[in-house]
């Protein structure tokens, strides 16, 4: 498909040729680049990266299909077409602004161009053409899965005439999609250093995909489609805020002649914007593009390099304070506070681990406000249930992610170190590490949930919390006792997938709803609960005595 | 004999950094020159200048005549550049990777396939030719970087630290491609840390320190003029002398207690 469309391109070689562009390196530059997309890992096939072929682009074009057929069936609640496509488009453009800038950035920003591409006879538009015609290909793999359940849905509800100005509607919002990461490029290009860049990328992968998991769990939840159902759109002022209703205006505006000052004032935009974004586009951004990359790659890092230290002495306290409060020999003070460094300062780790932190309370919403018709009936009905059981259960998670991930490293090889500490057993390093994770990820969602459960079901909920904190920290003792006898940061990411853990991973997760249902079922019999407490506080004491006697023998480096 | 290169008061800064201090340089055909400074002194900055990939600084460098801010597609097709980090697409194999170069340098696949099967060959990379590079280790990959340079026969080769990771036998190699190659009437911009082989290639030394060049000559004229080994010459010249004394208050360091 591929080369197909790259040949495509190359039929407007006379005229690309004219314009001072080079078709034949214009070819293989897109070719190569085609080839290496295919090859690389995104957020969709981080698990079974490392395949051959195109499956990265296979499992985009998938996912791409199935969240817009997914919206499709909240859109099917709406009776107005505009309102319905209003939505539909907005959420097209929040998904590709989104894959745009956190997949493609780094394809697009790719800094050895310079050291790669620079160097040979390539002028600056070639290299330019080929990175917008880079652009056009990547879209048109996610525009077209993402069209073709919208077009089916058109075509049976709105008819052929709504079915021509859709195709047109996915264009414009395309271009609109193209504009807005353009903008924010060209901020990031203008106010940010490298290193600073790809963090904030990674800030945008992170938000990303919290977005994505809240939008479908939470958002159902959280809003009465069914009281909406009769929503028009055009009648509300802030649909000129949003972006999907300048393109979706075009409906009424060309199949029922609708002339109300806020259908053309819309549908102005949504005509005047693309030709003044394609010009900006072409004409502002595109120019000395590699220029700015080469000052984004080696430019001005000496200021942000005193910001970083700063910020950093202070977090550093915190650090002290508890790594000095919380451990038990100077061994594992150390090994505390190298977690701590390293799980504060990777942004592969990051990248894997905040996310949860946006799920858990999106996909605790999405369980919580499930009974019930309305809001407020939702509402109620969560408050009188028994949800803070889940929710005490859910934290673990929380912990466990960062726990779990704390085994990988983007250099394993450093963990040598680990190997050289000079005590009798492994413990003071599983510990230390364990301790830290504990303290920096569990300790803020563990206050949380706890803030939330007493506010929202009472004070005398406080026993369940209590009940339940130390069965976390019993499972995660339980947990690097039984599959973490290891080195921390010591296994690539590119393996995270490999292996048997997640079977384990199963058994403790089915454990660990045993252990929340029996919590449940024992709300009544707060004297069986109590002693349960009682058994897991001993528990812990044991496992922790037994953590710190492990050996260095059953350690795996 | 014409000169290949010629920089005139070459000025270059990041910002308010100023890396290169006025260079005016006249390098002539066939000349291998070893580019030396100490760490940061603006060796790089000056190879990516001539290579044409910062067209962002004053002053007047010309290869081959040709101005390199007029017209760099110019200069850049009858370079070879060797950059100093193995900068490659890893996810892609050699042969896919040098048939990129090869095509943007107007080779035809053919011509650019044999030849890069003939050269990683006698670099013992038969059996890795389509293997993905993000296996490969630094040595592996510096050769298929030396190949990338190398590969449309240019006149005039910038190297920039060519040597890193190659084995004891490819930095052989190295050395006699670099003497053939001169041999051969190219002109050979060697940057290096690395002063033995600097001095066993080149015919003529070029000593820069903060931007500027503070020493020009071949390996004997420089060690006539300061009765020394190249090793104290840089170290005479960059104001980095007792390299004794300073290693002596180094290992005090571990007598002091808290």
């Amino acid at each position: 498909m591929d080369k197909l469309l790259v040949k495509f391109a190359l039929l407007f070689s006379p005229l690309l040729k004219k314009s001072g562009i080079q078709p034949e390196a214009l070819e293989i530059i897109l070719l190569t680049k085609l080839k290496m997309d295919g090859r690389r890992s995104n957020s969709f096939n981080r698990g079974f990266n490392k395949g051959d072929r195109s499956d990265g682009i296979f499992i985009l074009i998938a996912v791409n299909f199935l969240m817009s057929a997914f919206t499709l069936i909240l859109v099917s609640k709406f009776d107005l077409a505009v309102t319905g496509l209003s939505f539909f488009l907005s959420i097209y453009i929040v998904i590709l602004t989104f894959t745009l800038i956190s997949e493609f950035t780094e394809v697009i920003l790719d800094v050895k161009d310079n050291f790669i591409l620079l160097p040979r006879p390539v002028n600056d538009k070639t290299i330019s053409a080929s990175r917008i015609l880079h652009v056009f290909i990547y879209l048109f793999k996610i525009m077209i899965p993402y069209s073709i359940p919208g077009i089916i849905y058109v075509v049976i509800n709105y008819g052929l005439g709504a079915t021509l100005i859709f195709f047109f509607q996915m264009i414009l919002c395309t271009v609109i999609s193209l504009l807005i990461v353009n903008l924010i490029y060209l901020a990031l290009a203008k106010y940010v250093s490298s290193q600073k860049f790809k963090d904030v990328l990674g800030y945008f992968q992170i938000a990303f995909s919290m977005l994505i998991f809240a939008g479908y769990y939470a958002l159902p939840n959280l809003f009465d489609f069914e009281k909406a159902a009769d929503l028009n759109i055009l009648d509300k002022w802030w649909a000129l805020l949003i972006p999907g209703s300048w393109a979706a205006s075009l409906n009424p505006l060309i199949l029922d002649f609708n002339t109300s000052t806020m259908c053309v004032a819309l549908s102005a935009i949504a005509f005047l914007l693309p030709l003044t974004s394609v010009y900006l586009i072409f004409n502002v951004f595109a120019k000395n593009f590699n220029q700015r990359l080469v000052s984004i790659a080696y430019g001005g890092s000496n200021r942000e390099q005193a910001n970083k230290t700063t910020s950093q002495t202070s977090k550093n306290k915190l650090r002290d304070f508890w790594a000095a409060k919380i451990t038990a020999s100077p061994e594992e003070e150390e090994v505390f506070k190298l977690s701590w460094n390293l799980t504060g300062r990777n942004r592969t780790f990051k990248l894997r681990t905040y996310p949860v932190f946006g799920m858990l309370p999106a996909f605790f919403i999405y369980l919580a406000l499930d009974k019930g018709d309305t809001v407020a009936e939702r509402v109620n009905n969560f408050e009188q249930g028994s949800m803070y059981v889940t929710l005490i259960y859910m934290s673990i998670f929380g912990i466990l992610t960062p726990l779990i991930n704390s085994q990988f490293s983007d250099n394993p090889k450093a963990s040598w170190i680990y190997n050289l500490i000079p005590t009798k057993t492994a413990g003071p390093m599983l510990l230390g590490n364990l301790k830290c994770i504990l303290v920096k990820f569990g300790f803020p969602i563990i206050i949380l949930s706890t803030i939330t459960i007493l506010m929202v079901w009472g004070v005398d909920k406080f026993d369940s919390v209590l009940i339940g904190m130390i069965n976390t920290i019993l499972f995660s003792l339980f947990f690097v006792l039984w599959k973490m006898k290891r080195t921390p940061f010591s296994i690539p990411w590119q393996d995270q997938s490999k292996g048997s853990q997640t079977t384990k991973l199963f058994i403790f997760m089915f454990l660990l709803s045993v252990l929340g249902l029996a919590h449940y079922l024992l709300l009544k019999q707060p004297i069986i609960l109590w002693s349960i407490g009682a058994a897991g506080l001993f528990l812990i004491i044991v496992l922790y005595k037994y953590l710190n006697r492990v050996s260095w023998n059953e350690i795996v480096s | 004999m014409n000169n290949t290169i010629e920089i005139k008061n070459l000025h270059k800064s990041y910002g308010l950094t100023k890396v290169l201090h006025g260079i005016d340089l006249h390098i002539s055909t066939g000349q291998v020159i070893g580019y030396i400074g100490p760490n940061g002194a603006g060796k790089s900055t000056t190879v990516r200048i001539l290579a044409g990939l910062d067209g962002s600084f004053s002053g007047d460098v010309y290869v081959n005549g040709i101005s390199i801010k007029e017209d760099p597609i110019a200069v850049k097709k009858i370079i070879g550049y060797i950059p100093e980090v193995a900068e490659l697409y890893e996810v892609l194999t050699p042969m896919e990777f040098l048939t990129l170069m090869g095509k943007l340098h107007g080779l035809s696949e053919s011509v650019t396939q044999q030849r890069a099967i003939d050269m990683l060959g006698h670099f013992g990379l038969t059996d890795h030719l389509n293997n993905r590079m993000d296996t490969f280790s630094k040595g592996m990959r510096q050769k298929v970087l030396i190949t990338s340079g190398l590969l449309h026969n240019p006149q005039i080769i910038f190297m920039d630290e060519p040597l890193t990771g190659l084995d004891a036998n490819a930095v052989m190699m190295v050395k006699e491609i670099i003497s053939k190659l001169a041999s051969e009437g190219k002109t050979i911009f060697y940057c290096s840390h690395m002063m033995d082989v600097v001095e066993k290639v080149s015919d003529r030394i070029i000593l820069i320190n903060q931007g500027q060049i503070i020493a020009d000559g071949s390996f004997a004229e420089l060690k006539r003029q300061h009765n020394d080994s190249l090793e104290n010459v840089f170290a005479n010249l960059t104001g980095q002398e007792g390299h004794s004394g300073r290693a002596d208050s180094y290992l005090k360091s571990l007598n002091q207690d808290g």
